[in-house]
């Protein structure tokens, strides 16, 4: 199990800051990521094989939270209908397309900014831009992850980046946004 | 280009959170894993025990007017455990189950009992320390010949004594030689019905619990009685190697339990607690002492068959031990002389657990002295010399 070790004292701190941003909760996500480091200590013959175990240690850890992702994300349903200006998934039609993405790149001007913007952002929103664009999982690993199907990740996603994009909006000061919107860059 | 740029910035936003302490979570990771395997254990217990009412009460049912109460008893088992690659100069000198059969050629002890007395509240003594007396019981006609070494073992911390049934051992890393000899000639010498009874303890010992599996003085540094339950693997350099020289290494896994940690750390020095396996144990070193080849007598416990010529006192190694209980149940002691802590720790990273069709295979694949293991047995070290009762030697061919 040296291997094992290797693995361990490399990926530990990577996916507690994964998972620590993918739900906004340090000591949830600590507790997950012990979980499921414990499932692939258990498992390590096969996870050791596969060609990212870190992404299936990430994945196994998101499931572990899913159901208070579940119980936080019924919650915020409520609040959201009162919520002026948030896509939600599936509302509207296309709410969010990957094309429109540069223009989001260009709204991020520090990481606080961005931190921000996550922390408004739904909770399963939030879970499927960091997995996605930060674990770089693909779209199915993010649905097993978060245990839905591959079309509700890709509306999430596009929800996500939308709300994102207008919750960066409106973070930002409106000279900014008049005079230069690549000063941050 | 622009999706990196959100990767980048969210990489940078995970990087400004704290960084997780790999230590503890480490620990706790390898909490959690133990817990799992205990709860697994419980879930098999519970549904073996259910299966098991369940047969008997169809057992019951079939047999009409009888009332026989159905006993289910036998050993319990104990994981099998085999290393991975090991360097060229370890070669297998013994690989088997324990305890070594009736027919050995060595000869084995019949039983083996461990008693723990203390000062303050554990086997590291406080401010007391602690002793353990180990009753080492052999057959009458193995005792014909056996003799005793005047010199003692005392690089080893172990004092002997004799008795018409076998050998009376007393470790303690805090008495001294003199104290050790005292109390292994009185137990030696009582005819009491449980001679630990006669245990003539210096003050403020009190007997605290008994170890069933360590034997300080047994064969090879295995710190293992030869007549626990479980397999014994000892690897060695080749039967012409000097004595003394060249890397030795003994597995021991056999059925035990936490208090066997403890007395071994009796005769252990500078042990600090470790995670080998994600299991809690114990990293420590063993002084060995001086050894004496070739086989004479003054070699120690042993009928002697061998020449007589004088002893020649190499230095002894230093050796490295790692113990912890690997399961339920399961206590694993490896001690290695002529290599380093972590050489030793790597070996035991690579302990693999085999189920008993795997060990079987094992077994009877590996090659001791030219044979198969399967049908090497009952000599440790497999020199055939054989009649000597068994005694700790850093040269596993040296034929103890």
């Amino acid at each position: 199990m040296a291997d094992y070790e290797a693995f361990f004292a490399e990926h530990y701190d990577e996916v507690v800051r994964t998972l620590g941003l993918a739900v906004g909760d340090r000591s949830r996500a600590e507790d997950a990521a012990q979980e499921a480091f414990a499932q692939a200590f258990r498992k390590w013959a096969a996870v050791s094989r596969m060609e990212r175990p870190v992404g299936w240690v990430i994945v196994v850890g998101m499931n572990q939270m899913k159901r208070w992702l579940t119980r936080v994300d019924r919650r915020e349903r409520h609040h959201r209908e009162s919520v002026a200006g948030l896509a939600t998934v599936g509302a509207a039609g296309r709410v969010g397309r990957l094309d429109e993405l540069p223009d989001l790149a260009e709204r991020i001007a520090t990481a606080e900014t961005l931190r921000e913007a996550l922390d408004r952002l739904p909770a399963r929103q939030r879970a499927t831009v960091v997995l996605r664009y930060l674990c770089d999982l693909s779209t199915d690993e993010v649905a097993r992850a978060l245990s839905c199907s591959p079309g509700t990740v890709k509306s999430a996603l596009s929800a996500g980046l939308t709300n994102l994009r207008i919750t960066l909006d409106d973070t930002r000061p409106d000279t900014e946004r008049e005079v230069d919107p690549h000063a941050h860059r | 280009m622009h999706i990196d740029e959100l990767h980048a910035h969210l990489h940078d936003l995970a990087a400004t959170a704290p960084a997780a302490d790999p230590i503890a979570g480490r620990r706790a990771t390898y909490r959690r894993v133990r817990r799992q395997r205990q709860q697994r254990v419980a879930a098999i217990a519970a549904t073996a025990a259910v299966v098991i009412l369940l047969v008997a009460a169809v057992g019951r049912l079939g047999r009409a007017a009888t009332d026989e109460v159905p006993v289910i008893s036998g050993p319990a088992s104990t994981a099998h455990l085999i290393p991975g690659a090991l360097p060229p100069d370890l070669i297998p000198r013994f690989v088997g189950d324990l305890p070594m059969p009736a027919d050995a050629a060595q000869p084995i002890p019949l039983e083996s009992r461990t008693v723990l007395f203390t000062q303050g509240s554990g086997p590291d003594g406080g401010p007391g320390g602690a002793f353990i007396v180990t009753i080492v019981r052999y057959a009458p006609a193995d005792m014909a010949n056996a003799t005793i070494s005047p010199s003692g073992y005392d690089g080893l911390r172990v004092s002997l004594g004799r008795r018409v049934d076998g050998f009376v051992e007393v470790a303690s890393r805090t008495l001294t030689q003199a104290e050790r000899q005292h109390i292994a000639d009185a137990v030696g010498a009582s005819t009491a019905p449980d001679p630990i009874d006669a245990t003539p303890a210096p003050g403020g010992y009190l007997r605290q619990a008994a170890g069933y599996t360590v034997d300080p003085f047994a064969v090879n540094y295995a710190l293992t009685s030869l007549s626990a339950n479980g397999s014994l693997l000892v690897f060695g350099g080749s039967a012409g190697a000097p004595a003394g020289r060249g890397p030795t290494l003994s597995i021991a896994v056999v059925h035990g339990s936490p208090a066997d940690i403890d007395v071994l750390r009796t005769v252990l020095v500078d042990d600090t607690p470790t995670l080998i396996h994600g299991q809690d144990g114990i990293a420590a070193t063993i002084e060995t002492g001086a050894v004496s080849t070739p086989t004479g007598p003054t070699t120690g416990v042993g009928t002697a068959p061998g020449p007589t010529s004088a002893p020649t006192t190499v230095p002894a190694p230093r050796g490295q031990v790692l113990a912890w209980l690997e399961s339920d149940a399961t206590v694993v002691i490896m001690v290695a002389t002529g290599m380093t802590a972590d050489e030793l720790r790597a070996l035991a990273e690579t302990l693999q657990p085999v189920d008993a069709e795997g060990w079987r295979r094992y077994v009877t694949t590996t090659t001791v002295d030219g044979r198969r293991a399967a049908h090497a047995r009952g000599t440790i070290g497999g020199t055939g010399e054989g009649s000597s009762i068994a005694v700790p030697t850093t040269e596993p061919a040296a034929g103890h």
